[in-house]
């Protein structure tokens, strides 16, 4: 059954209601601080360079396998 | 003394309590991704024990299949799925499990053909296993280590000199871990790392973006570990499958502790455990 122009599809109301959860139910002490370094520069970066990494051991392994490496 | 011959012991017991902490958050709330979890950890710590009992008692055919086949072959694209099931909708999750289910039964047979070809000969317990498993074509001016067995052998129509190892040279079963391996890499650590960035980017629950952090970081090393054995560098193996235990359990307990004053919420889970 579609909903009229105006109304929210179930699934659409259930979807708004899953982006809202942390708003909703996240208290403000498990909040990440505001200005925090770790969690504004450093935990990034090394987000970042990991994805590199995982990218990096994965070509390795492709190369190994198809004999770059012997 | 050598350190590969107790690290193994020190990772079996850290998996068995990591297996049977998401074994039991899945008899509590019956989520697959949390079964895939268990299933893929209980594996990494029978891979452990095969690797201990490989140091403290010496060569055993089945134990062997449980190292290689379970820790070898499996256990990085079974948790890796679960990661995958916690992340995407329901219906590509049960055809990725189909297939994945029927890769595992593939490479079932595929390990029990090469069974019967093992060479325990070649077998010295005072070294791991994963310097020992493969063997390896030697070239001109290549290095083989003190003591190892060398043989000349038909190879595609060449005779070639290999340095023996457990596994016959050319087994079809190793080819099947590649798949199996970059699947659960890219899975467990992209997850988790998405995860982290998910919960970075909504400034909400630290405690999951360095659990997941550490998840991945577990994940990374043992990912690490494994493609230098493939390189032939097998000695760092057991130090990385140590280093992954303990990483990810730690990323499991703080990604799985609620913060204070935090309600349960739908989507409670780490990327990884």
């Amino acid at each position: 059954m579609h909903a009229k122009a105006g109304e929210m599809e179930p699934r659409d109301e259930l979807r708004r209601n899953r982006d809202r959860t942390p708003d909703r139910i996240i208290p403000p002490s498990s909040r990440i601080p505001e200005g925090s370094r770790l969690y504004s520069k450093v935990l990034p970066a090394i987000i970042l360079i990991m994805g590199v990494l995982t990218l990096f051991v994965i070509l390795v392994a492709i190369a190994v396998f198809i004999g770059v490496f012997p | 003394m050598d350190p590969n011959l107790f690290l193994p012991f020190v990772s079996t017991a850290v998996m068995i309590f990591f297996t049977f902490s998401v074994f039991q958050r899945w008899l509590a709330r019956r989520k697959s991704y949390f079964l895939f979890w268990a299933i893929g950890l209980g594996l990494f710590a029978a891979a452990s024990f095969a690797e201990a009992y490989f140091a403290a008692v010496g060569w055993s055919s089945l134990v062997f299949f449980t190292w290689y086949f379970f820790g070898a072959v499996l256990t990085a694209a079974w948790i890796g799925h679960g990661t995958f099931l916690l992340l995407v909708r329901k219906r590509w999750g049960q055809i990725l499990t189909g297939l994945l289910i029927a890769a595992s039964l593939g490479a079932l047979v595929l390990m029990l053909q090469v069974m019967p070809k093992l060479d325990p000969t070649v077998f010295d317990r005072t070294r791991p296993i994963s310097e020992q498993y493969r063997t390896k074509v030697i070239e001109p001016g290549d290095e083989v280590r003190p003591g190892s067995v060398m043989a000349d052998t038909e190879y595609r129509g060449e005779t070639v000199t290999v340095e023996q190892g457990v596994l016959p040279l050319g087994a079809p079963i190793r080819i099947s871990t590649i798949f199996f391996n970059i699947y659960g890499t890219l899975m467990l650590v992209g997850g988790a790392l998405w995860s982290a960035w998910l919960f970075l980017r909504k400034k909400v629950l630290p405690n999951r973006v360095l659990g997941n952090v550490l998840i991945a970081a577990g994940a990374l090393s043992i990912a690490s570990a494994s493609t230098l054995t493939r390189l032939g560098v097998g000695s760092y193996l057991y130090l990385g499958e140590l280093l992954a235990a303990v990483l990810m359990y730690s990323g499991f307990v703080l990604a799985a502790r609620p913060m204070p004053g935090e309600e349960a919420a739908p989507e409670a889970a780490p990327a990884m455990a």
